[in-house]
């Protein structure tokens, strides 16, 4: 799941992903809201779902990045669900209070879309091949 | 008193009364025949005459014998009655007495012993029988002297001496008391020799006589060993005893004192007036206090005493001795004279200074008139300082409305690096990515300038990144907080010139880096500041073959050195810059040489400059074109 607002960096995630032959589906969340929701089912007669990993953007339109991570440990159906923050800031608060929340990993987009798309590979790769989810 | 001598019948016993019977019929006989024979010549007559004078006779010599016969007796019969008499207070004297008396037949046994036996030892009759001796109820440590009593009763000789021993013995209820044992000579008592133990209780006194003989040691062995002079004077004042204390304070041997000295021998003449009156004093009260004599030492020094003494009198009011202590009062009188002259001095000092105090007074008087004049001064002074302090506070709240307003400039631009970090690049991204993706999908359709264009494109966001990056940098080491610590600047240079060699290990680039430069500092700041150094230093020297990079310490006294503490330096012999330009060297985004030539943000020095700022210390640099660069810095004096 690929929780982001800017439609730019959607597509040039998506893009990395393909370019990296990952082609597992990809749930776009374009805000923390929408996140949250499709994660427990309720938006719409979706089934709630459990993503192999959630790539989570900081900076976001209503709910940020990591009040969604938040939500998501607080529940006890997502808590265990792998959360990697994917973000420009290089901020050290914001580092700090994604890792104190819970997240996984924190990762910064690269401006070098090459060098993106090496790190997309990287994501992929460890977290949805190598990583051993909870059932 | 038993007086034999009045019971001695010396005129009339029966050997007397016989001899005078005889003497007069003797006579008788002899001159009454001669005498009727030359008076009577008549036979007849005659021997009339001779049996009337026979009837005569026996007549005559009958009377005399009653009368003689009849003294005697009535001699002895009041003997005896006097004899019971006697025998009845002895008897009365012997039962009540308060003593025992036993009647000892040789060793072993009591033949009699009187009713005082229960009395005074406490056992009554059956007791005593069954003890038969009192070897049972003797205390040990007594034993052997009542082993010389009983011994002595058995020896057959008289001694002069009756046996006196004190011993011990086992009281019934008392337990054990004092007792006076007296063995008297061998007598002979209704036929049998034997003699009498007296036993007699003297425990009352023996502990008495005890106890005075403590109470006396006692006093002996305070007059003796006292710290006090003690002494005791005869009716005429004349030394009788004396202790040591006294002695040593006097000087004398006892020998000296004893019998021979008065006290009037031994105080300074001046004062026998005063001793005059203390012995009438001590004959009137018997006793007096505390009086002040001076005495003259045996070796003539002069030592002041205090003597107490009190007189013991006889019956007829005359002084018997008295006993009296004398107390060394010779330093206390020293230290009282000393008191007394340093009061005087003290006195006059007192005097000399209420004087100079005076006279200081009217100084003080007429500085105060001065001072007065001077306040009032002052106080117009007082008055244009207190406008001038309106003014300043004037001035202060506006810097702090200044300072509030900087502050919150300050962190407008904190929020606006923030949003510079993540707004700005997002774009970016999208340019470069959407590039290559045009690069990547269209590349048939793109002719190799088009395709030139996007790589330029891809390249001037890349570029973009990279200043923004850098400038997110710059404002980040401003607002971090510092961590000073030691750190050697000499082994970061060496890691971060390792990093760098791995970067481009075809260059030929030789290091100069000391075995240790320890400073204190931010160890992460510091690391960020020689990054940027050496960086350079490799950059502008790629030129060269082979490029030289040395860091070190200025030594003391080269011209460069600036402050107290040490100056550092970071040197290569690369491409250098113009002199005329230094001023712009450590301002952000200020290049001296072209992006081509050697890429850069702009940023890096103004990054150390930072750095080297916020650790209070200065950097500059020196430079000759194609000659190489040279930057100093030092830090606080702190650093070594």
């Amino acid at each position: 799941m690929l929780v982001e607002d800017n439609q730019d960096d959607i597509d040039l995630t998506i893009m990395a992903l393909e370019k990296s032959n990952i082609l597992n589906d990809v749930i776009v969340a374009k805000d923390g809201e929408q996140a949250l929701q499709k994660l427990n089912g309720l938006e719409d007669d979706d089934p709630p779902i459990l993503p192999a990993v959630i790539l989570l953007d900081i900076n976001m339109p209503k709910m940020n990045g990591l009040e969604v991570l938040r939500e998501i440990r607080s529940n006890d159906r997502t808590r265990r669900l792998p959360v990697v923050i994917l973000t420009s800031s290089r901020e050290e608060q914001d580092i700090i209070r994604g890792y104190d929340l819970g997240a996984n990993s924190y990762i910064r987009k690269p401006v070098d879309f090459d060098n993106f798309v090496q790190a997309v590979k990287q994501l992929g790769l460890y977290w949805l091949v190598l990583n051993e989810p909870v059932e | 008193m038993w007086k034999p001598d009045k019971y001695r019948i010396t005129q009339l016993n029966p050997a007397n009364i016989v001899i005078i019977y005889l003497l007069i019929g003797f006579l008788w006989i002899l001159f009454s025949d001669r005498l009727l024979d030359q008076a009577i010549d008549d036979p007849a007559v005659l021997t009339r005459f001779q049996t009337l004078k026979g009837w005569f006779y026996v007549i005559v010599t009958g009377l005399l014998l009653f009368v003689l016969i009849q003294g005697h007796s009535s001699r002895i019969t009041r003997m005896r009655s006097e004899f019971f008499e006697r025998f009845d207070l002895y008897r009365t004297l012997l039962e009540q007495g308060s003593q025992v008396v036993i009647q000892m037949e040789g060793r072993q046994k009591f033949s009699y012993t009187n009713s005082a036996f229960k009395e005074i030892l406490g056992y009554d009759d059956n007791e005593l029988q069954q003890m038969d001796d009192f070897e049972g109820i003797i205390h040990p440590v007594d034993k052997d002297r009542f082993f010389e009593i009983k011994t002595a009763c058995g020896e057959d000789q008289k001694s002069q001496e009756p046996l006196r021993k004190q011993i011990r013995i086992r009281h019934k209820e008392l337990g054990w008391r004092w007792y006076q044992m007296i063995l008297t000579d061998k007598r002979r008592f209704e036929h049998i020799e034997s003699r009498l133990l007296l036993v007699r209780d003297i425990h009352d006194e023996t502990i008495l006589y005890e106890q005075l003989k403590e109470s006396q040691q006692r006093f002996e062995h305070l007059f003796r060993d006292a710290p006090v002079g003690y002494h005791s004077f005869g009716p005429d004042f004349k030394f009788i005893d004396v202790n040591r204390a006294e002695l040593e304070l006097l000087g004398y041997e006892r020998e000296e004192l004893i019998g021979h000295k008065t006290w009037a021998d031994v105080i300074v003449q001046e004062e026998l007036p005063d001793f005059e009156n203390h012995k009438k004093e001590l004959m009137e009260k018997g006793r007096v206090w505390n009086r002040l004599y001076t005495i003259v030492r045996k070796n003539g020094t002069r030592r002041s005493v205090i003597l107490n003494a009190r007189a013991f009198f006889d019956d007829h009011d005359c002084i018997r001795y008295t006993l009296g202590n004398i107390t060394d009062i010779t330093e206390r009188v020293k230290a009282q004279e000393q008191i007394r002259r340093l009061n005087e001095s003290l006195e006059e000092k007192v005097r000399q200074r209420t004087r100079d105090l005076e006279k200081a007074n009217q100084e003080l008087e007429q500085t105060n008139r001065k001072l007065d004049q001077t306040n009032l001064e002052l106080e117009h002074a007082n008055l244009q300082l207190e406008q001038a302090n309106k003014a300043l506070e004037t001035i202060n709240m506006e810097l702090e409305t200044r300072n509030r307003e900087l502050k919150l400039a300050n962190k407008e631009l904190e929020s606006f690096a923030y949003s510079v970090s993540h707004d700005l690049r997002a774009p970016l991204r999208g340019i470069d990515g959407f590039s290559q993706a045009l690069l990547d999908m269209y590349e048939t359709k793109l002719d190799d300038r088009g395709a030139g264009y996007l790589k330029r494109v891809r390249l001037a966001s890349q570029r973009m990144g990279m200043l923004i990056d850098d400038l997110l940098e710059l404002s980040r080491i401003s607002r971090t907080t510092m961590n000073m610590e030691q750190v050697d600047l000499a082994a970061i240079c060496r890691e971060i010139l390792s990093g760098l060699r791995e970067r481009e290990p075809d260059r030929n680039v030789e290091f100069i880096v000391p075995d240790e430069l320890v400073v204190t500092g931010d160890a992460g700041l510091l690391r960020i500041a020689m990054q940027n150094l050496l960086d350079n230093a490799w950059k502008f020297s790629s030129t060269c073959d082979p490029a030289v990079i040395e860091t070190g310490i200025v030594s003391p006294g080269d011209v460069n050195t600036e402050g107290g503490g040490s100056t550092f330096f970071v040197r290569d012999n690369g491409v250098g810059f113009n002199m005329k330009y230094h001023d712009k060297l450590f301002m952000a985004f200020q290049r001296l040489h072209t992006h081509d030539a050697f890429p850069g943000s702009g940023i890096g020095l103004a990054t150390v400059q930072r750095i080297i700022h916020r650790h209070s210390g200065t950097i500059w640099a020196d430079s000759t074109e194609n000659e190489g660069a040279i930057f100093y810095f030092n830090l606080t004096d702190k650093s070594v």
